[in-house]
């Protein structure tokens, strides 16, 4: 593992990878590609406990992989990518980790949005989804300020859920029709499973296609419940976030594109046989 | 002139499938021979008709030609990305052919694996069997949900072979402790065969346990019907029958209920809040089950109910497409091995 980090720090061998990284990625572009992925981004503090380092520099080892999965994305023209940063229920954590946290958030918002970096180089428009009101009132002008300036990009869209449970996101769909029903804006009967959509904070969103969650941990908690219990593919990765790899994530995207390969086959052949 | 005609005639008038084609290229090349009337027509019509089948040909290797799952962000435009495209696009092909193949032995390795498991933890109809494999768990869910399908024209399939799942499961749970089970059946067909159900499950019930089987009651919250209606005593299992339309259904049905009451202006939609629809949730579907196994080969939730699924463990075994006790145990024996800390 040592000599295989040691090998990898070689300039050549750098290039070699992001070039391979980008022959792969045009490779994939030719067959189905996904249009909204998502990540729960776990594990960056059981990768600094593992390390011998503080519970900030796991996040920003988090971030760092995060940094490398959007690169990929933008290769292969994923348009929105989704990333669970922070939950309600993460309030309840010790109140110096928090406020570490929220630090964390504002200082790599604005650096996202510095001149060349992330958001100018992929085009990323960022969007930060949650309950703003629980949001410090510093945090929430970078917010301001990233989503303001990033607003003209329109390659790819980066939702930062944060604090974000699905719960929350559902309910507050519901309440906003029930609202809107108040004031006589609608009609009872035309609720339906489209008109709640609407109102939740991934609206104008594609429907999720792939959602990955780290470190081993089979479940949702509470995220993108609506959007990932049917037609689409959930992948439990057996990794922390920060040694979520592009290899890794080639392999789940390679998977969803034979997958769905087979499925546009089978479409075509039923489509013909209705023709004969 | 003929062998134009006949070299256009495999590409039909009509755009095929639901493609356009491309634009005709609003430069035709000029006429050359304006010497005579008859010959500068006919120059005329040929480049017309070239120029036509040149675009025709175009339009097949670039339309056509690019396999339907393409992503519109990557449609070539030209000639030399089309042939950029199919080289790459045959590498994609070569990968997936990869990737089928690593499959075909991935299945035959999980399939042994999971004979094997089988063959090692079979429960041979004793209760004390399933006890003593739970026996040393630090913990075992207490509400399990499970994912079945219907299967139509398929050995173990159709309304029996449903059934007659439950009523394995449901003997499973009973030795492993489990107090409420939830089988989720995206059409819901069990929702109203409570009786013959209930027969089956007690036939195995007692095939199990003998003269003295446990109690189980059925329930289907989406009819408000439950059976048997009046028990001597609290069941040893619950079991509760959903299908799709408890979960977004309920939902938006919620929604349209809610929306009633404050048009007529009898509710305060600040009362819709996470507490308030997860009770509701509660009370008139299930709760958030502790574990949810799939008997299915890919982590699919085939539309369980959303709202529940929320800190649920989700287990499924690789390439098992059948209902058998070892994975129900294993399922367990991953519950048990869980940490959940929501937000921690």
């Amino acid at each position: 593992m040592a000599i295989a980090s040691w090998i990898r720090t070689f300039p050549l061998v750098q290039y070699l990878i992001a070039w391979a990284q980008e022959i792969f990625m045009s490779v994939l572009k030719t067959g189905p590609v996904p249009q909204h992925v998502a990540f729960v981004m776990d594990g960056n503090r059981r990768f600094a406990r593992r390390r011998k380092l503080e519970v900030r520099e796991g996040h920003s080892a988090g971030f760092e992989s995060l940094a490398h999965i959007l690169e990929m994305c933008y290769q292969v023209g994923i348009k929105v990518v989704t990333v669970y940063a922070f939950s309600i229920e993460n309030f309840k954590r010790p109140t110096v980790e928090v406020d570490a946290l929220m630090e964390i958030a504002r200082t790599k918002l604005l650096q996202i949005i510095h001149h060349g970096d992330l958001a100018d180089r992929f085009g990323i428009s960022i969007r930060v989804l949650g309950q703003r009101n629980m949001i410090p009132a510093d945090v929430l002008a970078a917010i301001d300020k990233s989503t303001e300036m990033t607003k003209g990009n329109t390659t790819a869209i980066l939702n930062i859920c944060f604090p974000y449970t699905s719960r929350d996101d559902i309910a507050t769909s519901m309440r906003e029709v029930v609202t809107l029903s108040e004031k006589h804006e609608l009609e009872p009967e035309t609720i339906d499973e489209g008109m709640l959509e609407q109102h939740m904070y991934t609206k104008d969103c594609p429907p999720l296609d792939i959602l990955v969650r780290t470190s081993g941990v089979e479940r949702l908690s509470d995220f993108m419940l609506w959007q990932s219990h049917q037609d689409c593919t959930v992948e439990f990765v057996d990794c922390l976030w920060p040694e979520f790899e592009p290899w890794r994530f080639g392999l789940i995207l390679l998977k969803w594109s034979r997958n769905k390969a087979i499925e546009f086959r089978k479409t075509e052949m039923e489509r013909d046989q209705k023709e004969i | 002139m003929s062998p134009a005609a006949t070299m256009s005639s495999p590409f039909p008038e009509q755009p095929i499938g639901h493609f356009k084609l491309r634009p005709q290229p609003s430069q035709l090349p000029a006429v050359s021979s304006p010497s005579s009337k008859q010959s500068s027509e006919m120059g005329a019509k040929r480049t017309k008709i070239r120029a036509r089948l040149v675009t025709r040909v175009k339009d097949f290797l670039v339309v056509n030609l690019v396999p339907l799952g393409t992503s519109p962000a990557y449609k070539p435009t030209n000639l030399f990305q089309l042939a950029i495209f199919h080289i790459y696009h045959t590498v994609l092909i070569f990968l997936h052919i990869l990737l089928s193949i690593y499959y075909l032995f991935a299945r035959q390795y999980y399939i042994a694996k999971n004979n094997f498991l089988a063959f090692l933890y079979h429960h041979h109809r004793t209760p004390q069997l399933i006890a003593q494999d739970i026996k040393g768990l630090a913990k075992t869910p207490q509400h399990v949900g499970i994912i079945l399908k219907y299967k139509e024209n398929e050995e173990g399939g159709g309304v029996e072979g449903l059934m007659e799942q439950v009523a394995d499961v449901a003997s499973w749970s009973v030795g492993a402790c489990v107090k409420t089970l939830t089988v989720y059946e995206r059409t819901g067909t069990l929702n109203k065969m409570h009786e013959a159900t209930y027969k089956v499950i007690n036939r195995t019930l007692k095939s199990y346990y003998g003269e003295t089987f446990p109690a189980v009651k059925l329930r289907t919250p989406h009819d408000k019907t439950v059976y048997p209606e009046a028990m001597a005593a609290e069941p040893d299992l619950n079991i509760s029958f959903i299908s799709h339309d408890d979960g977004r259904g309920f939902l938006v049905e919620l929604t349209r209920e809610f929306a009633y009451k404050a048009a007529k202006g009898e509710f305060d939609p600040s009362k819709v809040t996470v507490d308030n629809v997860d009770r509701l949730a509660n009370q008139l579907v299930i709760t958030e089950p502790d574990l949810i196994v799939l008997f299915g080969s890919k982590p699919d939730l085939d539309g369980f109910p959303p709202w529940q699924v929320r800190l649920s463990e989700i287990y499924y075994a690789p390439h098992n497409n059948s209902v058998t006790y070892n994975v129900f145990l294993r399922g367990i024996r991953r519950y048990s091995k869980c940490k959940i800390n929501i937000g921690r």
